[in-house]
């Protein structure tokens, strides 16, 4: 699937995640989280898990993490994807 | 249970006004959007989006401690991305800046006792300071700067310009980058790359997300008498911490503004705060045309006016082109409109 417009899903709050596409040529991942220290390697793991099931291979992807479960960051980041397909 | 939703007239809502004020905060004025936070049909907070700004963020105390600003700013950041904005700043009282920061807002710059700086998302000021820092390479030492509106570009800006030229092998010129001011940024820009293009050793580079003007500094959170002075202090944060170093500048350049007080203050606090941070500020008196000051805000007077004859002895000759073009008819008639 390719990003073809900004788009975010989640929230700031405990225990969820912040997760914001944008359309890049490459694939580029950010994370910032609450427990960066202790999950931040799985989270991106995740993260990449679930974008490369969703077939997606170039985009700029922010993750903002508050503590969430990987079900609720799988979660979160197929609604940004999938919200990032819808046309306005 | 709360929700958010969008505050309907901001502007007549006696329950968010009573909000701002216990907050010492006064609505934000020109914003694109808004989110409020309801408990039922009570408001118990609201933020505002002006630009990539996020603006005029209370929560009612009584509702504090439940993590309802991670909602407010959630909300928030929804509304930009759904504008197709994925980096956002505010610019807030510095008591307000843990609480944003723990909510993932990192530190551009800092002006206390008047304001903290702060961002989040994509873009940083690190990747700004680095493309600054490419454009710098190279170039002859030692460097100055003048960051500048030009709105538009006149003889006043040119006087200032030529004057740093021939005071420094080279010299940066910031425009400010903001879509606010009367004239396009595309078109003030363009005029001062046309106004300098004799002066070899000036290069003009776009003020990009970080040097704040007068126009995109909020001014909901400061009180009216000492909103030039926050605002020059910002100035001179953002200019100490990031340009200055990034394009290896150790001199700037501020015009005077006889008869402005604001413009007085503001250049005060310049000369308060750049010198102990290793900047030489040059304070140089306007020039006048015909014992008249030239400002900016003289020659938009004069469009508005219809006073052509005093518009030419205040502009170089490619801002009198562009003037004069069909360019420039409907931000003048815009200007008239407005009055």
């Amino acid at each position: 699937m390719t990003i073809k417009h900004a788009a975010v899903a989640g929230t700031l709050e405990s225990c969820d995640v912040m997760i914001t596409v944008e359309p890049s040529d490459t694939l580029e991942i950010t994370v910032d989280s609450t427990v960066k220290d202790l999950f931040g390697k799985k989270i991106l793991a995740c993260v990449e898990e679930n974008l490369k099931k969703q077939g997606v291979t170039a985009a700029k992807v922010q993750v903002q993490d508050k503590g969430a479960f990987d079900c609720t960051i799988a979660a979160r980041l197929e609604a940004a994807v999938l919200r990032a397909q819808k046309e306005g | 249970m709360i929700h958010t939703e969008k505050i309907f007239r901001p502007d007549r809502n006696p329950r968010l006004q009573e909000l701002l004020t216990r907050f010492d905060l006064t609505l934000p004025e020109n914003t694109d959007d808004n989110v409020g936070l309801y408990d039922g049909d009570q408001l118990v907070g609201c933020g505002f989006l002006k630009g990539n700004m996020f603006q005029g963020i209370a929560i009612d105390p009584a509702y504090q401690g439940e993590g309802l600003s991670a909602t407010l700013i959630s909300a928030l950041i929804q509304l930009a991305v759904q504008r197709g904005m994925t980096y956002y700043q505010i610019i807030t009282k510095p008591s307000m800046a843990t609480m944003f920061m723990n909510l993932g807002f990192r530190r551009v710059a800092d002006a206390s006792p008047y304001a903290v700086f702060l961002e989040n998302g994509a873009g940083s000021v690190a990747a700004y300071a680095k493309s600054l820092q490419e454009f710098a390479q190279g170039a002859p030492e030692p460097r100055a700067c003048l960051v500048m509106n030009c709105n538009p570009f006149t003889l006043g800006h040119r006087y200032l310009v030529e004057k740093a030229a021939a005071e420094n092998p080279w010299v940066f010129l910031l425009v400010v980058e903001e879509d606010r001011s009367e004239f396009p940024f595309a078109d003030r820009i363009r005029l001062v790359r046309e106004g300098v293009r004799d002066l070899p050793n000036v290069q003009v580079l776009s003020g990009g997300d970080y040097v704040i003007s007068s126009r995109t500094f909020p001014a909901y959170f400061t009180r009216q008498e000492s909103l030039s002075a926050a605002q020059g202090a910002m100035d001179a944060a953002v200019f100490a911490a990031v340009v200055a170093p990034a394009l290896g500048v150790a001199r700037r350049y501020v015009g005077t503004e006889p008869f402005s007080a604001s413009t007085a203050l503001y250049n005060e606090a310049l000369t308060e705060r750049l010198p102990p941070r290793g900047i030489e500020v040059v304070v140089v008196e306007r020039t006048s045309a015909n014992g008249e000051i030239i400002s900016a805000s003289k020659v938009r007077q004069c469009l508005r006016e219809g006073d052509w004859d005093q518009v030419k002895k205040l502009v170089p000759e490619s801002t009198w082109a562009y003037l004069r073009s069909g360019a420039a008819e409907h931000v003048i008639e815009n200007m008239k409109h407005k009055e």
